[in-house]
């Protein structure tokens, strides 16, 4: 365990509620001798933000994200979403948190591949109860948003890496999440596609006012995030602005 | 929702799908197979040996039949043993599956007498057995016959059949069990109107045993019976001086064929079918329960019972049914017609041998049969357990594909139980087309074979019923456990678990 002070990363405004806030947040795993993935760290993404976290392979930062999108739980401290903290969820209400209120995107795409481009966004609002039509014509429009609506009945297998990105990014739209949730978004793309994916991002961001946090290595994203946090060995080691 | 998705995974994921498919067929195949098998599809020389005596187990009024070497076994009986024979006067089933009793005599204990079978009290005891189908007697007294057949310059003569043996049976004019019925015996003929009909079967191969002119179906038959008065015990005594004359109608002829022998010559295989031939007339218990009133002048309605059929279902029950009423009906002689039957086959017996080689028969021998002991159950659990094996690596080799799929469901908020739901659904489609195709594939064969056994269409189609329910619970049953351990594995994950390691 590093004996550096963490970065306690309360910012911008430690007056607004933040959408997304971890207190103490700690995660470790016991391989021969217990291993901090996540140590001892607190942060608040606000609404609206787009936030940027970066750091070495191993660093922890994925590990923070499921922690964060409630895919894993902590060994102390506590994730509160809109004020309401995960720790008292059962598995089956964080099933519903992460329905409801979470988008994830994954490096690779995690799309079901039996599944049309249409399928896959429509699925978890399938989950609800809403009418069919409601739902395939709410997935036309996230289709359509992430300029896919032409590609709409292909097959995930049908599709170039940044076309599947972009439907798992509708998928992500889905519900209306408060926040999307990020992993290596580009990381499995071209530099093309990559530039273009963080414009995608952007645009989503101040068009619909769609709160990010994304772990990239990707400088690009860094470009348009409002703050870039800088992780190490578990612990936050710096906040900065972000190029917006 | 989980529902359709499940449907839409098995329609998309076409070739996994035939995969999981095809694993469930091979089980239904399996267990389509054994079940057919356990539930006795008899080959042919049974089937018309249990058809013609009309149960699985025979009960006799006689004393047991021991082999001296055995007697230090029956234990606990302080009755004097003594050698006695069977009578022609007792004429049973046994006459014909162990002629020499007649000659030799058997070792019986106690008193010689046969105690006739109550079978309102057999029945009774028989009621709780869920194996026991029925219980039945039959009834014989020795008779002859007289009967008019043509000669070649058109007019007729009379023919007269000493020796012959009435059988009163039930022959299942019940409405909805064709089980026993005319039909089913009969090789030509026609049904009669109903019970009471003075109407008669008569083995068709009644020229093995030297009879070679038989009447016509539908001829007149004159009947004769001796007089027959009852002692105390039951016994029945018959007065040949004095007879009662009765009408018959030949209804039609029976066979069976219990034996088909193959032996090589220099001209090739030879093969010749064996007939248990008996001289028989089989008549309806109604008509015959009139006869014996008719012969003891009026003064016995109900004929004592000599012997005794129980029907067993499944077949794979028999022997255990036969070793549960040896126990259960000491005072009595219990055999398995399979057993006995087995033993027939291996001594030339009961039917006549006309050219095959005695050696391709068996080996002759007078030794008591061993007792026969069932252990198709063994075999049943071990294939089925096989069957379910397969159907767990089916489902196994199901869920460990999808870790992903269930990993991404889990993230974006698929709760434990709709996962569960999903791939039940799945599996249970899957492994219901499976176990249809597999059951259908098998059955075709079993079909075959049924109707090839003379076995009417609407107890085949009883059986088809039957074990496709069985097959089809059992093939669900093993997909829902198999199927939801691995998933509710699966789905208790995290989802981060599942998607770290893909």
């Amino acid at each position: 365990m590093s004996s550096r002070q963490p970065v306690t990363d309360l910012t911008p405004s430690a007056e607004a509620e933040p959408i997304l806030r971890t207190v103490n947040l700690s995660k470790s795993y016991f391989l021969g001798e217990t291993i901090y993935a996540v140590n001892d760290v607190s942060l608040a993404i606000e609404p609206k933000e787009f936030v940027v976290i970066v750091g070495p392979s191993g660093c922890g930062k994925t590990t923070l994200l499921s922690l964060l999108g409630g895919l894993d739980r902590p060994n102390s401290g506590e994730v509160l979403l809109e004020g309401q903290s995960y720790s008292r969820l059962s598995e089956n209400g964080l099933a519903q948190l992460r329905r409801n209120h979470i988008g994830f995107v994954f490096q690779f795409f995690n799309l079901i591949s039996h599944l049309s481009a249409m399928e896959n966004v429509m699925l978890p609002m399938r989950f609800g109860r809403q009418p069919r039509r409601v739902i395939r014509d709410r997935a036309g429009e996230l289709l359509d948003m992430v300029g896919l609506s032409q590609r709409a009945n292909h097959l995930p297998l049908q599709m170039s890496g940044g076309e599947q990105q972009r439907v798992a990014i509708a998928r992500a739209l889905a519900n209306s999440p408060a926040v999307i949730l990020a992993d290596e978004p580009t990381g499995n793309l071209d530099s093309k596609t990559k530039t273009e994916m963080a414009e995608l991002f952007l645009r989503l961001n101040e068009d619909f006012a769609q709160t990010f946090v994304v772990v990239s290595h990707d400088e690009g994203f860094s470009r348009y995030a409002h703050r870039v946090i800088h992780m190490q060995d578990g612990q936050l080691a710096k906040v900065e602005a972000g190029g917006r | 929702m989980f529902l359709s998705l499940g449907l839409t995974n098995v329609r998309r994921n076409l070739g996994r799908s035939m995969l999981a498919v095809i694993g469930a067929a091979l089980a239904a195949m399996i267990m389509t197979s054994i079940i057919a098998l356990s539930g006795g599809y008899p080959a042919l020389g049974y089937a018309e040996a249990r058809a013609f005596l009309g149960a699985d187990i025979l009960v006799f009024a006689t004393p047991h039949l021991v082999a001296p070497g055995a007697l230090a076994q029956v234990a606990g009986s302080d009755q004097p043993w003594s050698l006695v024979a069977l009578s022609r006067d007792q004429y049973c089933d046994l006459h014909d599956l162990h002629p020499e009793l007649y000659g030799q005599g058997f070792l019986a204990q106690g008193g010689v007498a046969a105690r006739p079978i109550d079978l309102v009290k057999l029945r009774a005891r028989l009621a709780g057995s869920r194996f026991v189908d029925d219980v039945s007697a039959a009834y014989f007294l020795p008779v002859r016959i007289q009967f008019s057949v043509p000669t070649e310059g058109g007019g007729s003569r009379e023919v007269v059949l000493n020796e012959m043996i009435l059988r009163g049976r039930d022959f299942g004019f019940r409405s909805g069990d064709g089980h026993w019925s005319f039909e089913r015996l009969m090789v030509d003929g026609f049904v009669p109107a109903g019970c009471g009909d003075a109407c008669a079967l008569l083995d068709a191969r009644l020229v093995n045993l030297g009879y070679p002119n038989l009447p016509a179906l539908g001829d007149q038959i004159r009947l004769f019976v001796p007089a027959l008065s009852l002692d105390d015990t039951g016994r029945v005594h018959l007065d040949y001086s004095r007879e009662s004359e009765f009408q018959l109608t030949l209804a039609g002829r029976y066979e069976v064929q219990t034996n088909l022998v193959a032996w090589p010559t220099e001209l090739g295989t030879m093969l010749e079918e064996l007939y248990w031939t008996t001289p028989q007339i089989q008549v309806p218990a109604e008509f015959f329960s009139q006869v014996f009133s008719q012969a003891s002048g009026g003064r016995h309605l109900l004929p004592p019972a000599m012997q005794v059929g129980v029907t067993v279902s499944p077949f794979s029950e028999v022997e255990n049914i036969a070793a549960e009423l040896r126990t259960l009906l000491p005072e009595y002689t219990v055999i398995s017609v399979p057993a006995q039957l087995n033993l027939a086959h291996g001594r030339g017996l009961p039917e006549a041998v006309f050219q095959a080689p005695l050696e391709y028969l068996g080996v002759p021998t007078t030794q008591q049969v061993g007792m026969h002991v069932d252990l198709s159950q063994v075999f049943i659990v071990l294939v089925c357990l096989i069957a379910a094996l397969l159907l767990a690596a089916n489902m196994l080799f199901l869920v460990a594909q999808r870790r992903r799929e269930i990993g991404v469901l889990k993230a974006i908020g698929a709760r434990s139980g709709d996962i569960g739901l999903m791939i039940l659904t799945e599996a249970l489609t899957l492994n219901l087309l499976g176990t249809l195709a597999g059951f259908a594939l098998i059955r075709i064969f079993a079909t075959w074979t049924l109707l090839s056994n003379r076995i009417p269409l609407a107890e085949i189609g009883r059986a088809t019923l039957t074990d496709l329910g069985l097959v089809v619970t059992a093939a669900a049953s093993a997909a829902a456990v198999f199927g939801l351990i691995p998933a509710w594995q699966m789905a208790r994950l995290t989802s981060m678990e599942v998607l770290r390691n893909e």
